[in-house]
């Protein structure tokens, strides 16, 4: 088995007032792997995401980020590594009304404040141009389609040419031939980073796709627990 | 959070801003104006207080009838048209003869299309350095010269003619209109002189109708008006009217006669210029001494006036103040209110990895990008607010 | 930029621009006194008195500039418009006063730089011997009536030397106040030398009068201020008397010489040979008196106290017992 991206260990998160639980003994995601997270509504799909990324820390147990302790570092520490090696696809898009296509996809690099040079505006351009939105870069997102939209997305996610993109939804806001196009294109991108993916999904037709697939519904033991 | 981190915080600030470019500008302009007009107000008040208290400062003694120091300083300075007293015009020579002082009559009681009409001296125009920018002064009565605003604002020039105002119908003793010949046109000065019709005084006794000029009735047959028919013997009758007739031609200048001495006419003020502070004592202690007359210094009563002017002023400027927290009230709710509908996109910022101090320096740069604009378009209105005339108060003021 | 980005952008370089430009118009124009041509001050005189009085003091140091030097009658001068504004310029502006002059009752002059100089004495002026023909024959209303109806002043002020000396005062006193540059000391001293001289003629004057000369017959209008100076016992002819024929003034004339008993005739410039003819058959010597509002010859190289006291001169040749040239 290759080295691992993402690992969890004896983990356990809560929401402070609720009675929603994530445990997870053990959980992971191998380089270049691509895995799809399915089950019930408010099990916990996106909830992983964020512990993956490390926007949420654990209440117990550990994240391992890259061999590396994720849940342990500080906050500056988990957002650079967000910044640098994480690419996030939202399934509501989430592109900033006022930034054009180029300035959207270059927004993580503005934000970790390196500067925009001529090579990552090249590499701007050239996932533009894969994701077939090149003549699309000084629009705004309110004259684009959906499906252009999450392409922008897409290529926002793979700016900084990451090793783990996490996607959540990706085609929930799309039509069925769009979807399927959008999924190529992240199917593609994310081969072509030699990223690992992680995907959030309800569409059970797109799961033979994925090197494997995670119910999130019978691996939470506090969900099983309480469904139990 | 380093300074490329901050350049990128503040370009985002500014792409923002620019895509609500509306709105933006709108925020702009409402602090800019709130900022800049107590400002502009504070201003124009100071510096109309110093132009003011400039032409006071220059104009040391005015003399006139009794009565409210105010109303004289005003019409002597300003050419204000509250009606004034008068007094007989012999004082300009008494206060010559002195030797202590140069005297300036000005007879202020004409009005030309409502600007006012100045007989005087043509020496005025040198004390209040007024120079001829186009044509030459007045030489003869009948002629005049104008200040440069009026002369632009009706588009006369020299060569052009002037109508004084007729007085009351009811004043049978004078009054008739009188055209003025202008000869000269005066540079701008920035000063009250600038509106006003300028001729010798001699002039304005012929308007006041204190003095006529006789006519060759062969030379105005051809004017109804003056001429009312012919007699049985065929001679021309001429109608009342032909006393101070229209105009004043070097022909009927040679005919021109005053009803009585000349130096029992009257004038409205008189402005005093000692030779020295000692004359200046002296003489203002003998004219202080005459009952007939009043003794004003333009300087003193001009402070009075402008302590209350700037106290209305303060007042004012106050209001502006408060009217100008409320706006920034507003401005504040307003950012405030956008950070809320924001707050998917702020959210948005944070999980891609944005850290809270670069969202607040994103916030922050946008609140000074705002405040800087407004500043420069409070400097901007201030700037323009100097293009106002000086005198400004006192011409809203009449 | 993208075109969202105008409206901002607009306001921001139209805010700058407004700024760098200055929307205050002020105009950087200095304003100054009346512009002063180069050279020394200018003095204006309305007569040849009042002309060669400043000449006399102010030397060099001024110019003066007067009607009278340019071939024009001092008398009957009128200026233009033109000519009025040019003399408004002078630093200072003599006039004699005692309505010599008509124009200057019109003509608009700075007040505080001119001096009348017959204003001094207004106590001494003399009503004018001459019959003056009102040329406006008209009715004025019940409150106009007469009112401007007045005497009229005899204007030749200087022939009095007494008079003369109070009117170059007067001229002395602006000169010194008045001309910006011009040292006073110097006009102080010329003007003590020009008083002494006219204190000489009105001392001349004083004798005259004591000679009681016999009574005298004036060919014009203006030595009413001789005769008060050197009590003459003067009589004013209605005659033109330097006319090319003789008219109607004769028999009038003739009638006067009669009545006075008088062989002598003030004229004011030398008569024909053709009128000392007429003037000998009525048994009359002309005596040349000038009147000098003008000077004799327009260069005006001889002063105003040498040409009076050649006019005294020849006054004081009149009493009995003195040569008549």
């Amino acid at each position: 088995m290759s080295e691992l991206v993402v690992e969890f260990r004896d983990l356990l998160f809560s929401y402070r007032g609720t009675t929603f639980q994530l445990e997870l003994p053990g959980f992971e995601v191998a380089a270049r792997e691509r895995v799809a997270l399915i089950g019930r509504s408010g099990c916990g799909k996106s909830t992983l995401l964020d512990l993956a990324c490390g926007i949420k820390r654990p209440a117990r147990g550990t994240v391992r980020f890259n061999g590396a302790d994720l849940s342990g570092r500080g906050e500056l520490e988990r957002r650079r590594t967000r910044l640098d090696s994480i690419g996030l696809v939202f399934q509501e898009f989430r592109l900033l009304e006022y930034l054009t296509v180029l300035d959207s996809i270059l927004l993580p690099v503005r934000l970790a404040g390196r500067p925009v040079t001529r090579a990552l505006r090249d590499r701007a351009r050239e996932l533009a141009s894969r994701a077939g939105i090149e003549h699309l870069l000084r629009r705004r997102p309110h004259r684009l389609s959906q499906g252009e939209r999450q392409r922008a997305a897409i290529c926002r996610a793979l700016v900084s040419s990451p090793q783990l993109v996490l996607a959540d939804e990706p085609t929930g806001n799309l039509d069925p031939d769009t979807g399927e196009a959008v999924l190529d294109l992240l199917f593609e991108e994310v081969a072509t980073a030699g990223a690992a993916l992680l995907v959030v999904t309800h569409d059970h037709v797109i799961l033979p796709r994925f090197d494997r697939v995670v119910d999130l519904t019978t691996e939470n033991r506090a969900a099983t627990e309480a469904s139990a | 959070m380093n300074l490329r981190g901050l350049l990128n915080a503040i370009n985002l600030a500014w792409r923002h801003l620019a895509f609500h470019g509306v709105r933006s500008s709108i925020l702009v302009l409402a602090l800019g104006i709130s900022a800049a007009l107590p400002l502009v107000i504070q201003s124009l008040i100071e510096r109309g207080e110093t132009a003011t208290m400039a032409r006071a400062d220059r104009t040391p003694l005015v003399v006139g009838a009794p009565g409210g120091g105010i109303d004289l300083v005003l019409g002597a300075l300003w050419f204000l048209p509250e009606p004034l007293g008068s007094i007989p015009s012999r004082t300009v020579g008494e206060i010559t003869d002195s030797g202590l002082a140069d005297a300036l009559p000005l007879s202020l009681s004409a009005r030309a299309g409502g600007a006012p009409v100045v007989g005087t001296d043509v020496g005025y125009l040198d004390f209040r350095d007024l120079r001829i920018a186009e044509g030459r002064s007045f030489a003869v009565p009948g002629e005049c010269v104008l200040g440069a605003d009026l002369a632009a604002k009706r588009g006369l020039g020299p060569g052009d003619t002037i109508l004084t105002d007729p007085e009351g119908l009811l004043d049978i003793g004078g009054g008739y209109p009188l055209r003025l010949r202008i000869t000269g046109v005066l540079a701008p000065a920035r000063s009250p002189d600038d509106g006003a019709v300028f001729c010798d005084l001699r002039t304005s006794w012929i308007i006041a109708g204190h003095g006529h000029v006789h006519i060759d009735l062969e030379e105005v047959k051809d004017e109804p008006e003056v001429l009312m028919g012919t007699s049985e013997e065929g001679r021309s009758i001429a109608s009342a009217a032909i006393t101070p007739y229209t105009e004043l031609t070097p022909e009927r200048l040679e005919t021109l006669h005053f009803h009585g001495n000349p130096e029992d006419l009257p004038i409205e003020g008189l402005v005093v210029v000692p030779r020295d502070a000692k004359s200046s004592t002296i003489l203002s202690a003998r004219l202080e001494r005459r009952g007939e007359i009043q003794l004003a210094r333009p300087s003193v009563v001009i402070a009075e006036v402008l302590e209350r002017v700037f106290k209305i002023g303060a007042l004012l400027a106050g209001i502006l103040v408060a009217t100008g927290v409320a706006t920034l009230a507003v401005v504040a709710l307003v950012l405030a209110l956008s950070i809320r509908l924001r707050r998917d996109e702020l959210d948005t910022l944070s999980r891609i990895g944005a850290g809270r101090a670069t969202i607040a320096t994103l916030l922050l740069s946008e609140v000074v990008i705002l405040a800087g604009g407004a500043a420069l378009f409070a400097l901007l209105v201030l700037a323009c607010s100097f293009s106002l005339p000086d005198d400004l108060v006192l011409r809203l003021a009449n | 930029m993208t075109t969202n980005h105008a409206p901002l952008l607009g306001l921001v370089a139209g805010a700058l621009l407004l700024a760098a430009t200055g929307c205050d118009g002020t105009s950087g124009e200095p304003r100054g006194a009346a512009p002063e041509a180069s050279g020394p001050p200018t003095v204006f005189a309305d007569n040849f008195p009042l002309q060669s009085f400043a000449q006399v003091m102010g030397g060099t140091e001024v110019e003066v500039n007067s009607p009278c030097l340019e071939g024009e009658s001092a008398v009957d001068y009128r200026p233009t418009p033109e000519q009025i504004i040019e003399i408004q310029d002078a630093s200072l502006i003599l006039l004699n006063g005692a309505e010599f002059a008509n124009w200057t009752a019109n003509a608009s002059l700075p007040g505080s730089r001119t001096i009348i100089t017959a204003n001094a004495f207004r106590d001494q002026w003399l009503e004018s011997t001459h019959h003056h023909h009102h040329d406006h024959d008209h009715q004025h209303g019940p409150e106009g009536e007469g009112v401007h109806d007045h005497a009229h002043w005899a204007s030749h002020t200087w022939l009095d030397p007494n008079l003369a000396r109070e009117q170059a005062a007067a001229a002395a006193a602006g000169m010194q106040n008045r001309l910006p540059g011009v040292s006073t000391v110097g006009i102080r001293a010329r003007a003590e030398d020009l008083m002494a001289e006219l204190g000489a003629l009105a001392d001349q004057a004083a004798l005259i009068r004591g000679l009681e000369l016999p009574p005298i017959i004036g060919s014009e209008p203006v030595y009413e201020y001789l005769a008060s100076a050197c009590g003459l016992d003067l009589h004013e002819a209605d005659w033109h008397w330097n006319e090319p024929t003789p008219h109607d003034g004769m028999e009038s004339l003739r009638n006067l010489v009669l009545a006075t008993g008088a062989r002598h005739l003030l004229v004011p410039s030398a008569p024909t040979a053709e009128r000392l003819e007429v003037l000998r058959e009525l048994g009359l010597e002309p005596v040349l008196v000038m009147p000098l509002a003008n000077p004799p010859t327009p260069d005006g190289t001889e002063t105003f106290t040498t040409l009076m006291g050649r006019n005294l001169d020849q006054l004081q040749a009149l009493a009995p017992g003195q040569s008549v040239d």
